[in-house]
């Protein structure tokens, strides 16, 4: 019921946008609020998982102009050479890649969730967020 | 007179237009709270359809994950490496040939992410025979990032190749491992599997990240080689005890690697290994150490890598090393490479093992990237100089995949 408002006023809006600035938003009691880019590179990489004894559960959007954005200028790195890298990673270590998500009402209901979730999501959505914190970039 | 007419008028007109007016003023007020009352129960039917939906979502979701973990998790996400050469006349295949290669089957699974399990098989064929091999097989636990047990098979933490590529020959950099890190059944001189126990984890540290291993298990045995005239050395080749130890003692392996903050790029690692070997009538038993050093460096498209190893038993001293630089020139990654083992004479190690003979080689050639994620296709020439043997130069070409 928390989510009521947001999920109302984000329904009026377009779910998926474009060519367009993203922010990286945690929960508000995520122990990541005062992550740099280096970590947040690093928990995309599946390089750190945890923080505080939380489980970090970073999340993807689908393929798009945003997440190529992101991957470029977070990550380092093109969509394919990201997904290469998970390759390796779950034949290395056994671990599994960050979920992809469509919505971006629901990539923030799960950040709003879960203390331990962080994503990236169109910056113009900033104005309507509600228990979860900008970070960066 | 007409003056008094004209105010009463010009009062009735007043008190007629305010009557109108404050009619229409309760008019109006009336038609808003009418609206507010319908957008009020507009809202209160949303946000109930809302709950509704949550609900469903709710339940649907413990459903979901109930039968999720009810159901078997083995194989979800199975993942095939494999790939298939040609090559001309060789030390390791008599003629110009055709030769299939592995191919390493993967899956993997989690639970709650701290409970992690791996699994890799390979089904291979060497010298006309196939066959299925364990290859890896894990479950760990992570207690955080810096602390993650696994108990089961492995490849041993002892270099930095052996922990990266495992079977994946698509991605290797060139057609295939140095000779010296090759697999213990098909000519391979180092203890590459081990079972038993691995602690691993990774720290940022100020001065860069830290990753480390630690592992305690089943060492190797001598093994009779049948295929020993390959490389004309002793009779023996490494196999990894699964099963049960054939000694009391357990093998350690313990391998650091730092990226520092400092260089970007650049990893440095350190690794060394202790075991006792010997053959199943124990006429054999060398206590043998492995000690290396592997580097690295990744600037622009430009990667050079190499690894040291030095090997002692207190009766002899051997080194091997690789050194391979490579560059990605869009789809094509043109590489070389140089392998030595070089050791003494009368190693009570390296003489009983059929490749433990002095060996040189050296690779030149390309990887052309089919697809990053599946497919990749390598050609090289292979200079191979093994002691007192035939010098054999060798062309290659693989087709590697995985799906």
């Amino acid at each position: 019921m928390k989510y009521l408002l947001l999920v109302l006023i984000l329904l009026l809006q377009p779910v998926v946008v474009s060519g367009e600035d993203f922010v990286i938003i945690v929960n508000k009691n995520s122990p990541l609020v005062s992550a740099d880019v280096s970590t947040v590179r690093d928990i995309y990489l599946g390089e750190k998982r945890f923080a505080g004894g939380i489980k970090l559960v970073p999340i993807n959007m689908v393929e798009g102009s945003l997440k190529e954005d992101f991957l470029n200028r977070v990550v380092g790195m093109k969509p394919k050479e990201y997904k290469l890298h998970w390759v390796k990673k779950v034949f290395q270590e056994g671990i599994t890649p960050p979920p992809s998500m469509a919505s971006v009402t629901d990539i923030i209901a799960m950040v709003s969730r879960d203390k331990g979730a962080i994503a990236y999501i169109p910056a113009g959505y900033s104005k309507y967020l509600v228990d979860v914190v900008i970070v960066g970039p | 007179m007409k003056n008094n007419v004209f105010r009463k008028v010009a009062f009735l007109v007043l008190v007629l237009v305010l009557s109108v007016a404050g009619y229409a003023s309760c008019a109006e007020l009336d038609d808003v709270k009418e609206e507010l009352e319908r957008q009020q129960r507009l809202i209160e039917e949303l946000k109930r359809k809302v709950e509704e939906l949550e609900k469903i979502e709710r339940l649907k979701a413990i459903r979901e994950k109930e039968e999720e973990e009810m159901g078997p998790q083995f194989g979800r996400n199975l993942g095939a490496f494999g790939d298939i050469n040609l090559l001309t006349d060789s030390r390791e295949r008599e003629n110009p040939t055709f030769s299939i290669g592995s191919l390493g089957l993967y899956t993997s699974a989690s639970y709650k992410e701290r409970l992690n399990f791996l699994f890799e098989m390979i089904i291979y064929a060497h010298n006309n025979r196939s066959g299925v091999n364990l290859e890896r097989l894990w479950i760990g636990y992570t207690f955080s990032d810096t602390f993650i047990l696994r108990a089961g098979r492995f490849h041993t933490a002892l270099g930095r190749w052996n922990k990266t590529y495992h079977h994946a020959r698509h991605l290797f950099p060139a057609v295939d491992r140095p000779f010296f890190l090759k697999f213990e059944s098909i000519g391979g001189i180092f203890p590459v599997h081990i079972v038993g126990l691995e602690l691993a984890g990774s720290k940022e540290m100020s001065y860069g990240k830290l990753k480390y291993w630690i592992e305690v298990g089943n060492g190797p045995g001598f093994r009779k080689d049948r295929h020993k005239s390959i490389f004309g050395g002793g009779d023996y080749k490494l196999a990894p005890n699964n099963m049960f130890d054939t000694n009391h003692s357990k093998q350690v392996a313990v391998r650091a690697y730092l990226e520092p903050a400092s260089i970007e790029g650049l990893g440095i690692g350190m690794s060394g290994t202790n075991f006792k070997v010997g053959d199943s009538n124990r006429t054999i038993t060398v206590n043998e150490g492995i000690y290396g050093i592997d580097l690295r460096y990744a600037v622009g498209d430009v990667e050079l890598m190499g690894e040291f190893f030095y090997l002692t038993n207190g009766t002899a001293q051997a080194n091997a090393w690789y050194l391979q630089l490579s560059r990605s020139m869009n789809r094509f990654i043109p590489y070389a490479r140089v392998e030595v083992l070089d050791g003494e004479d009368g190693d009570p190690y390296l003489s009983n093992l059929s490749a433990g003979r002095d060996r040189t080689q050296y690779i030149v050639g390309t990887s052309y990237v089919l697809d990053l994620l599946h497919s990749s296709l390598k050609f090289q020439y292979r200079y191979d100089s093994l002691k007192g043997e035939k010098i054999y130069n060798v062309i290659e070409a693989q087709w590697a995949f995985h799906f």
